[in-house]
C-alpha cells in the first residue's frame, strides 16, 4: 500500500514537473558596455521573464 | 542584486550588475551566474563586458594629490584607521599591487628598513610616491607608518609581515 502510494507520489511530481515548470528568459544575457572612463558607473541591469507555467525563483546569484 | 528572488509566470525581473573601475584599465568582463529552479537551464551566465579607458592616471599629477578629492577614496579611504599589513593591502597595493606603477613588496624587501621608512614618510622624488607623514603633507600617523616598515621587512620590527 505504502508503496503505491510512493510510487503514485513521485508519479505526480514528476508529471508536474514536466508540465508546470518555470522558465526563464534573458533577452541579452551578454551586454557590452561600450568604451568606459574609469569615473562613469560601469553597471547594467539585466531584465528577464518567467515565461514558464510555475513560479520561478532565482536561488543564487554567484559573481566570478 | 535581483529585484525579486519569486517571479510567477509571465512576471519580469532585474538584474543589477555592477563593476568597480576605479583603478582599472583595459578591456574587463564580469560574470554573474544565475541559478534558478527552471528545469531546462538551471544556470545561466550573464556576462558584462566594457573597455575602461583611465583618463585620470594618464595626467601627471603632484604625488600628494593622492590625498585630495575623489582620488583620495581609492588611495587612503580604504585603509583608515588601519594598522601594519592590513593598512598596506587597503592603500598602499592601489600602486604597488602586481603590474602597478610602484615598487612590488618582494622589490621592498631587498632594501633597509631605514630606506623603506625614509621613502614612506618623505615620500620618492620624481616617482608618485608621496610622503605620508604628516609634516610631509600625509594623512598616516607615526604608529601607523612604523607598523607598514614592520609590515614590510618583518626583521625590522622582529614581528612577521605575512
Amino acid at each position: 500500500m505504502t508503496r503505491a502510494f510512493l510510487t503514485f507520489a513521485i508519479f505526480l511530481s514528476l508529471v508536474s514537473l514536466s508540465f508546470a515548470a518555470p522558465s526563464l528568459h534573458i533577452r541579452n544575457p551578454q551586454y557590452d558596455l561600450g568604451t568606459i572612463t574609469q569615473k562613469d558607473k560601469a553597471e547594467h541591469v539585466f531584465v528577464f521573464q518567467n515565461r514558464g507555467s510555475s513560479d520561478l525563483v532565482i536561488e543564487k546569484l554567484v559573481p566570478s | 542584486m535581483a529585484s525579486s528572488s519569486r517571479l510567477k509566470p509571465g512576471e519580469k525581473g532585474k538584474i543589477k550588475v555592477a563593476v568597480d573601475v576605479r583603478g582599472r584599465r583595459g578591456r574587463m568582463v564580469k560574470k554573474v551566474q544565475v541559478s534558478t529552479n527552471d528545469p531546462k537551464t538551471p544556470r545561466v551566465i550573464l556576462v558584462l563586458k566594457m573597455r575602461v579607458t583611465d583618463r585620470i592616471h594618464m595626467k601627471k599629477y603632484g604625488a600628494a594629490e593622492i590625498f585630495k578629492g575623489s582620488c583620495s577614496g581609492c588611495h587612503i579611504g580604504r585603509g583608515k584607521s588601519m594598522k601594519g599589513f592590513a593598512l598596506f593591502l587597503a592603500d598602499c597595493m592601489t600602486c604597488h599591487g602586481t603590474g602597478k606603477s610602484g615598487l612590488s613588496i618582494v622589490q621592498m624587501r631587498t632594501k633597509k628598513a631605514g630606506e623603506i621608512e625614509r621613502a614612506i614618510r618623505q615620500g620618492v622624488r620624481g616617482t608618485s610616491m608621496p610622503g605620508w607623514d604628516p609634516k610631509h603633507g600625509g594623512p598616516l600617523t607615526d604608529e601607523q607608518i612604523r607598523g607598514l616598515v614592520d609590515a614590510i621587512i618583518p626583521a625590522a620590527g622582529g614581528r612577521k609581515g605575512i
